[in-house]
C-alpha cells in the first residue's frame, strides 16, 4: 500500500466555488478561438462555454488525428442552439464536420452549416451529459450519441460517404457552440468505437411521442418499436416507472387487450385503459407482486390497488394476453381483468367484476402501456378492440375480507370466528398478507408471531400493496432478519432464531431516513434483539404504505396488529 | 449590487486552475493522458471515456468512525480508497462497520484508531457536539478528516477548527449532503450560468419531524439516557439548508435575524443545551446584498431539505414533501422539469444509489479525489464554516428575541 503524500499547500480557499470568471484555460489543454472559456470543477475539471450568443470555439491542441473514434461528453445548456465536437478541422479548428447537439436534435453538418445528417427525435434534456462520437475511416464517418452512462446508445448514423482527402487531413479535435452555454469533459480519440452500426439503433425504432404526436410518454422510459414494421412495443430502460400511452385510441365501456411479455428483473408491467395521457387518471391491469412469479393486478391511478390474485400466474420471457373491460352495472361502475395464456383463450387468472366507481368505468381515456423498474413488450393491441369480449372460465380467490390481500403462493385463512388471528397453513416459497386498511409511514408497526416447524416468517411493514416496496421483520430458523421486501438483507442477528410453537413481539420503525426492528418475548416487555437504525435512501418517506404478515416454508400464525404513528 | 461572478479574481482563477492542473499532470500518464488527450488508445478495449482521470495505483487508507450514519457511504466502492479500519463506542455498531466495508481491523474509539500510523484520512461519523473535538483529535495526530455535519456547535471551536487546519495544512472537508444533491449542482452551474438573472432571493429549509412518535425515541434516547439530539437547537443544525445559499452563490451570509418557536414539552425544559425552540425561522443578509430564508424544524409535518431559488429571470424550486413537483421556470423558455442525473461525474462503481439524493458516493468520491489530486475539497473547512456559524449566530439573536447579529467571517486570511 503506498502512503499518500499530500503536499502541504493550501489552495486558494475559493477554488472549488462555483462561478467563475472568463478566463482561457491553460493553452496546453484548449486554445480558445472564440467564446468564454473557463475551468470548472464538479468532482471532475469541465470546460465550460459561458456565452450565451455568438460561436465558441476551443481546439483541444494535444489531441491530433485523423481516423479513430473522436468523442467527448457534451452539456447543453438551456435553450441554447447547438453545442458539439468538431472533428477534421484545420488546426484553428476550422472547416471539418461538427456533430452537435441543440434545437434540431442531433445534427452532423458541415463547415458551412449545412446538415449531413440529423436525427431531430433524440431526446435530450439540458444539463444532462451526452457522450457525442465521430467515427472516420478512409473515405467515409459515421455518428453516434449515448447517454451519459457512455453506454446506452441514444442515436446512431449509418455510414456517410466523403472524400478521401476530407478524411485524411489530420487536425485537431475542436469544441463548438453555436448561440449557447455548454460544458464538455473526456474528451479523447479511441481506436474503437463505443458502439458498432447495430439495425436496431434507438432512432429507427423511436416512437413518435410528444406535443401533437400519436403517443405520449410519461416518466424516464425509452420506448421503442421492436422492428420497423412499428408493431411491437418494447421499454428498454431499467428506470422506476414509464407509460406509454397512445392518444389515437379512446373509448368507455368497452374491452381493451393487448399481448404483453415481461422481460427478467423488471419489477411489473401493464396496460393501461381509459387513461388520460399523463397517467394521471384511468385504470391499469398490472402484472406485479413478486417479480417473475407475480399476480394480476387491478389498479385505478394513480395506483391504488383495487384487486389482487395469488401469486405464481405469470413469468418472465413468457407471453401472455392481457384483458380488460369495463361496465356499468346499474350506478355501479365495474372493471375486470383477465390474464390468459398465449393462445387468448385459457384463463389463468380473472378479477371477476370489481366496483371501480362510476367515473372511472364510464371515462373516456386512452389504451396505453407501463412499465416498473425494468423492461417489458407490448403488442397485437389495436385502436378499435370492440365491446363483448367473452370471459368464460375464473380460478377461485380465496378472500380473508376484512381489508386483507393476499400476495404469493401461501394458503391464508382466519384461525378463528372473529377473523383476529391469521393462519397460513401451506409451505409457501413467499406468502404476503397485507392489509389494505391499516396504512402509514413514519411510526411503529407491531404484531405477534408463531412459527411452526421450518417456517420464516415476520411483520412486515410501510409495504406498497403490491409487495415490492416496504420491509420486513423476520424470525428464521437461522436468525433474525431485516430485509427490504425486494429481498435486500439489512441486518441480521444469529443470536434469536425462531423457534417452532414459541411466539413473538415483532416491532419495525421507521424514521425520516432510517429503519429498524426489535423483537421481544411473549411478554411483549423483554428485548431479545435490535438493529441499530439503517439509512435508507429518504424517497422512503413518500410512500404510504400498509401493514402485513411474510411467511416463508411452513404454517405459522399472525395478531394484534399495531401501528402507531 | 455586484455581480455573480465579482467575488473571484482572475488571479484566483489562474491559481485555482493552474495548482489543479499541475498537480493533474504530476499523478501521472493516465491523467494527463484523458485531460490533454495526447494519445490515441491504441491498446485499450472499446469502453466509456473515462469518467475519472485518477491515478488508480494512489490510495487513500481512511479510517471510517461511528457506525449510524457514518456506516452509509461508499469507501468500499472508491476505486481510490482502502479501508484500513473503523471505530464506534457500540460494539454491535462497530460490527456493523466492518460488515459494511469489509475491513477486519476495529478499534474501541476514535482516540485509539487515529494512532494507527497506516491510517491516512478519517471520516467522523460521531455525534455533533463532538464533532470539533474530534476533527481537532484527527488533524493533530496527522491525518486528513471528512466530518459529518455541522463543523461545529460554537465560534470557539470555530475558530479552534480554523486554527488547527491553517496550523496542520490538511485537509478537511464537511460531508454536506445537500451540497451534492442533483439539484443544488443543477443550481450551481445556473447560477454560474446567469440564468436567474439578478439574483434575489433564497429560501432554504430543512424540516425533520423529529420530536413525535417512533423516532422521538429512537432518536432522543439511547438506552434510557438522552442523546445528543435530546433537545438539541435546530439553528446548531443548519447547513443541510443553508449550503442551498452558501454552496450555490459561494456568497457569505453577513447579518441575521431569527425567532424560535417551543411548547411546554420536556425536552424542551431540560436539555442540556438551554433549548427552548422546536422550530427556527432566520433571515440573512448576504455578501452579495441579497435576502436568504432558512428555516430549520423539528416539529412539523412536513419532511426533507429543500430549496427555492429567486432571480428576476429564472427561479428554481426543489421537489418538497408537500407534492411540489420539480421546475425551473427561466424567463421566455419552456420550463425545465426532469432534474439532470450527475451520477456519470463518479467512477463507474460508484454509480450507486445512495441516500440524500444520491450525495453520499458524491460525497465520498469528492474527499478521496482531493487528497489523491492534492487539492482543497469542496465544501472545505471555510465552507463549512460559512455553513455553520450562521445558526450558531441566529441561536443567539434567537435567544434575544430576533436581534439582527453580525455573522463572523472565518475564511482565509
Ligand atoms: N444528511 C446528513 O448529512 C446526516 C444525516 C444523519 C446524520 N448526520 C450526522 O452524522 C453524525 C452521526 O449521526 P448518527 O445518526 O449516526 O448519530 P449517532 O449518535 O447515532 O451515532 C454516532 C456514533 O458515534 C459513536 N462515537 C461517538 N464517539 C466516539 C468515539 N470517540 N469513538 C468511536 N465512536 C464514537 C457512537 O458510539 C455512535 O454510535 C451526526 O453528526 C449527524 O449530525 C448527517
Amino acid at each position: 500500500m503506498t502512503r499518500v503524500v499530500v503536499a502541504l499547500i493550501a489552495l486558494p480557499a475559493l477554488s472549488f466555488v462555483p462561478g467563475t470568471e472568463a478566463v482561457e484555460p491553460p493553452t496546453d489543454m484548449l486554445t480558445v478561438r472564440d467564446g468564454q472559456w473557463t475551468w470548472r470543477r464538479e468532482v471532475l475539471p469541465i470546460a465550460r462555454q459561458g456565452s450565451a450568443s455568438g460561436e465558441g470555439l476551443a481546439v483541444c491542441t494535444r489531441l491530433h488525428g485523423a481516423r479513430g473514434a473522436w468523442r467527448c461528453y457534451v452539456e447543453p445548456g438551456i435553450g441554447g442552439t447547438e453545442a458539439g465536437i468538431v472533428v477534421l478541422a484545420d488546426e484553428a479548428g476550422s472547416g471539418g464536420l461538427r456533430l452537435g447537439l441543440g434545437a434540431e436534435g442531433l445534427t452532423l453538418r458541415r463547415a458551412d452549416g449545412k446538415a449531413v445528417w440529423s436525427d431531430e427525435g433524440m431526446p435530450w434534456y439540458p444539463y444532462q451529459a451526452y457522450l457525442l462520437e465521430v467515427v472516420v475511416e478512409p473515405g467515409r464517418v459515421r455518428v453516434q450519441a449515448f447517454e451519459s452512462d457512455g453506454r446506452s446508445l441514444s442515436s446512431q448514423s449509418p455510414w456517410l460517404a466523403m472524400t478521401r482527402a476530407a478524411t485524411a487531413r489530420p487536425g485537431p479535435l475542436a469544441l463548438y457552440t453555436r448561440d449557447a452555454i455548454a460544458r464538455f469533459f473526456g474528451w479523447e480519440l479511441a481506436e474503437a468505437p463505443l458502439s458498432p452500426i447495430v439495425p436496431d439503433a434507438p432512432n429507427k425504432l423511436r416512437l413518435a411521442a410528444g406535443p401533437g404526436a400519436p403517443w405520449a410518454v410519461v416518466g424516464p422510459g425509452r420506448w421503442t418499436w421492436t422492428g420497423t414494421d412499428h408493431q411491437r412495443l418494447r421499454q428498454r430502460a431499467t428506470v422506476e416507472r414509464s407509460s406509454a400511452i397512445w392518444r389515437e385510441t379512446r373509448g368507455a365501456l368497452r374491452s381493451w387487450e393487448c399481448r404483453v411479455l415481461v422481460r427478467p428483473g423488471a419489477g411489473g408491467a401493464g396496460m393501461l385503459f381509459q387513461c388520460d395521457d399523463k397517467a394521471e387518471q384511468g385504470l391499469l391491469a398490472w402484472l406485479g407482486g413478486e417479480f417473475g412469479n407475480g399476480t394480476l393486478l387491478l389498479y385505478r391511478l394513480p395506483l391504488d390497488a383495487l384487486w389482487g390474485g395469488e401469486s405464481g400466474n405469470w413469468h418472465y420471457d413468457t407471453e401472455y394476453v392481457l384483458r380488460a373491460e369495463t361496465r356499468l352495472n346499474g350506478e355501479v361502475g365495474e372493471a375486470r381483468v383477465q390474464l390468459l395464456q398465449a393462445d387468448g383463450q385459457t384463463v389463468i387468472q380473472d378479477s371477476g367484476w370489481v366496483n371501480v366507481g362510476r367515473e372511472a368505468a364510464t371515462r373516456e381515456g386512452h389504451l396505453g402501456f407501463m412499465t416498473w423498474l425494468g423492461t417489458a413488450e407490448f403488442w397485437g393491441f389495436t385502436g378499435d378492440t370492440g365491446p363483448g369480449a367473452v370471459v368464460t372460465t375464473a380460478s377461485a380467490v380465496p378472500d380473508l375480507g376484512q381489508g386483507w390481500t393476499t400476495l404469493g403462493d401461501g394458503a391464508w385463512e382466519w384461525a378463528d370466528k372473529d377473523a383476529v388471528r391469521l393462519r397460513q397453513t401451506g409451505t409457501p416459497q413467499r406468502a404476503l398478507a397485507l392489509h389494505n386498511e391499516t396504512r402509514g409511514i413514519a411510526g411503529t408497526w407491531r404484531c405477534r408471531y408463531r412459527p411452526d416447524t421450518g417456517s420464516s416468517g415476520g411483520l412486515v411493514f410501510q409495504a406498497s400493496l403490491d409487495g415490492r416496496e416496504g420491509f420486513a421483520a423476520l424470525l428464521t430458523p437461522e436468525g433474525l432478519r431485516l430485509e427490504g421486501l425486494d429481498g435486500r438483507v439489512m441486518w441480521q442477528d444469529r443470536s434469536v432464531r425462531a423457534e417452532p410453537g414459541r411466539e413473538f413481539v415483532l416491532t419495525g420503525e421507521v424514521m425520516t431516513d432510517r429503519v429498524a426492528m426489535r423483537c421481544y418475548a411473549a411478554d411483549g416487555q423483554t428485548l431479545l434483539s435490535e438493529c441499530p437504525a439503517v439509512y435508507v435512501p429518504d424517497t422512503n418517506n413518500r410512500r404510504q404504505g400498509v401493514i402485513g404478515a411474510l411467511c416463508r416454508g411452513g404454517r405459522a400464525e399472525f395478531w394484534d396488529w399495531q401501528y402507531t404513528p | 449590487m455586484p455581480s455573480e461572478e465579482s467575488r473571484i479574481t482572475r488571479r484566483d482563477f489562474l491559481r485555482t486552475a493552474g495548482s489543479a492542473m499541475v498537480s493533474a499532470l504530476a499523478v501521472g500518464p493516465t491523467l494527463s493522458a484523458w485531460f490533454a488527450g495526447t494519445s490515441v488508445r491504441a491498446q485499450e478495449p472499446p469502453g466509456p471515456a473515462a469518467a475519472t482521470p485518477l491515478d488508480p495505483g494512489r490510495k487513500v487508507r481512511v479510517g471510517v468512525v461511528g457506525g449510524g450514519f457514518g456506516a452509509a457511504f461508499q469507501w468500499h466502492l472508491d476505486p481510490n480508497c482502502i479501508v484500513q479500519a473503523v471505530s464506534d463506542l457500540r460494539p454491535d455498531r462497530r460490527a456493523y462497520l466492518q460488515q459494511v466495508y469489509r475491513c477486519d481491523k476495529a478499534y474501541e474509539s476514535l482516540e485509539k484508531l487515529v494512532l494507527d500510523p497506516d491510517i491516512d484520512a478519517v471520516a467522523v461519523f460521531t455525534g455533533a457536539p463532538d464533532h470539533a473535538r474530534h476533527v481537532v483529535e484527527v488533524l493533530n495526530h496527522g491525518k486528513h478528516c471528512i466530518c459529518a455535519v455541522p463543523a461545529c456547535m460554537t465560534l470557539e471551536e470555530a475558530q479552534l477548527l480554523k486554527e488547527t487546519k491553517e496550523r496542520t495544512g490538511l485537509t478537511y472537508m464537511m460531508a454536506e449532503t445537500s451540497y451534492y444533491r442533483p439539484e443544488c449542482i443543477l443550481a450551481r452551474q445556473l447560477w454560474e450560468d446567469r440564468l436567474f438573472g439578478e439574483f434575489l432571493y433564497s429560501e432554504v429549509e430543512y424540516y425533520h419531524n423529529l420530536s413525535v412518535g417512533a423516532e422521538r425515541e429512537a432518536l432522543f434516547f439511547y438506552e434510557g439516557k438522552p442523546t445528543w439530539r435530546y433537545g438539541l437547537p435546530p439553528m446548531l443544525y443548519p447547513t443541510h439548508s443553508t449550503c442551498f445559499h452558501v454552496g450555490v452563490t459561494g456568497e457569505r451570509l453577513t447579518k441575521v435575524s431569527c425567532v424560535g418557536w417551543g411548547d411546554d414539552d420536556p425536552v424542551l425544559k431540560d436539555n442540556a443545551y438551554r433549548n427552548p425552540f422546536w422550530n427556527m425561522v432566520s433571515l440573512c443578509t448576504t455578501s452579495g446584498g441579497r435576502i436568504c430564508r432558512n428555516n430549520v424544524f423539528w416539529r412539523v409535518n412536513a419532511g426533507g431539505e429543500r430549496a427555492q431559488w429567486f432571480g428576476n429571470k429564472a427561479t428554481m424550486y426543489m421537489p418538497g414533501s408537500g407534492g411540489q413537483p420539480f421546475i425551473v421556470q427561466p424567463e421566455g423558455q419552456a420550463p425545465m422539469t426532469v432534474c439532470p442525473s450527475y451520477l456519470h461525474l463518479l467512477p463507474e462503481p460508484m454509480r450507486v444509489p445512495s441516500g440524500h439524493g444520491d450525495s453520499h458516493a458524491f460525497l465520498t468520491h469528492e474527499f478521496i479525489a482531493a487528497l489523491v489530486e492534492e487539492r482543497a475539497p469542496a465544501v472545505d473547512l471555510y465552507e463549512a464554516l460559512a455553513m455553520t456559524v450562521p445558526g450558531i449566530v441566529a441561536m443567539e439573536s434567537a435567544r434575544r428575541d430576533g436581534e439582527q447579529l453580525p455573522i463572523p467571517n472565518f475564511d482565509a486570511a
